[in-house]
């Protein structure tokens, strides 16, 4: 009876390719000094590097450069967060209407969860009020199995900022999914423009 | 044969609390329920369980809850003794309302504290619990108290 019952939990376990325990207990967000990624698209190479342990606005983060681009990232027990300011230039000088992090990604990934989070003020500058926002919607769209890295979970992440003046309103909405494997991170991203796939990785 | 099963058949409960020692980090800790069931055959006594835990995350909105069984081990004659059981486990994990379900492998390794006294059998037990879906093995180190009755 014993061997019947190890027998057919091992064949309900092996059937398929949910892989539960990865995902629950993996990490799909490695984030640490010296780590980096690097991606190609058909004509184009990005690469992703992770500098040492900084502190804005008194969080700690870790400065990301994207082809030297740097952008700041804390990794919370909740969330993969960004940091996010928004200047106002008049008359030669900058104004700071926004200045936070805000959740990139929340935490543990889980199939068809979404989110939405929102970052707004106003600052009066010369006598004009001027108000921005940013706002990121997320989706955790599907996981599925590659031979390679395990459950691989698919992410479409929509960023949209906004800045008010004088009654005008000026919008960018920014859409890219990406692509997240167990211990590595990420694998792929697809943006309006290319899909860049992972080509190296250092993540010891 | 239905005297014969009872004889010597013990029934109790288990409770405790576990905490992630392998993966798991979005998980805080967990608290564990069990029933169970057992006899002596020879050498060992013999067990099966039908258990539960319910672990919170980090994130407040994030919870994983596994159901399952264990068919275990152990010597409840030895005031120190090991215990080993292997079963199987459905986990479901949510995350605000949404939520992945799925089956994995199960295994237990500790030793436990026999305390006797007539037909109750009191012991804490501590041990690490061992999931597995054959791709990834993760786990929890875990403390729980039973208590049993024998029949």
């Amino acid at each position: 009876m014993r061997y019947k019952l190890a027998f057919l939990l091992l064949l309900i376990v092996s059937c398929g390719d949910n892989h539960i325990v990865q995902r629950a207990a993996e990490d799909y967000f490695p984030l640490s000094e010296g780590y980096w990624w690097q991606y190609s698209s058909q004509n184009d190479t990005i690469l992703v590097e992770v500098e040492p342990l900084d502190t804005i606005i008194e969080v700690e983060c870790f400065p990301v450069t994207f082809n030297g681009r740097v952008e700041y990232i804390a990794k919370r027990d909740a969330s993969i967060s960004k940091y996010v300011v928004t200047l106002y230039n008049f008359a030669g000088v900058d104004y700071t209407i926004l200045e936070d992090f805000i959740v990139r990604i929340e935490l543990p990934l889980v199939k068809g969860h979404s989110y939405h989070h929102v970052l707004a003020d106003s600052i009066l500058v010369a006598g004009q009020s001027v108000s921005a926002s940013y706002e990121v919607i997320g989706d955790i769209i599907d996981f599925s199995y590659d031979p390679g890295y395990g459950d691989v979970y698919e992410i479409r992440i929509m960023t949209i900022e906004t800045l008010v003046e004088n009654g005008s309103v000026n919008s960018d909405t920014v859409e890219i999914t990406e692509y997240y494997a167990p211990g590595t991170g990420m694998i792929r991203f697809q943006d309006e423009t290319a899909d860049y796939n992972l080509i190296e990785t250092n993540i010891p | 044969m239905l005297l014969y099963i009872l004889i010597g058949l013990s029934i109790g409960i288990e409770g405790g609390y576990v905490f992630p020692a392998v993966g798991f980090e979005s998980i805080s800790s967990g608290a564990g329920f069990a029933v169970f069931a057992d006899r002596n055959a020879g050498i060992v006594d013999v067990s099966l369980s039908l258990q539960t835990a319910f672990n919170t995350g980090d994130n407040p909105g994030y919870s994983m809850t596994t159901m399952g069984f264990r068919f275990g081990l152990y010597k409840e004659n030895w005031s120190i003794s090991p215990v080993l059981a292997f079963g199987g486990d459905y986990l479901s994990r949510s995350l605000n309302g949404t939520s992945e379900s799925g089956f994995a492998a199960a295994y237990t390794i500790g030793a436990q504290i026999n305390i006797r006294h007539e037909r109750l059998h009191i012991y804490p037990k501590f041990y690490y619990e061992g999931l597995t879906d054959l791709k990834v093995h993760a786990g929890f180190i875990g403390i729980k108290l039973g208590v049993g009755y024998e029949i």
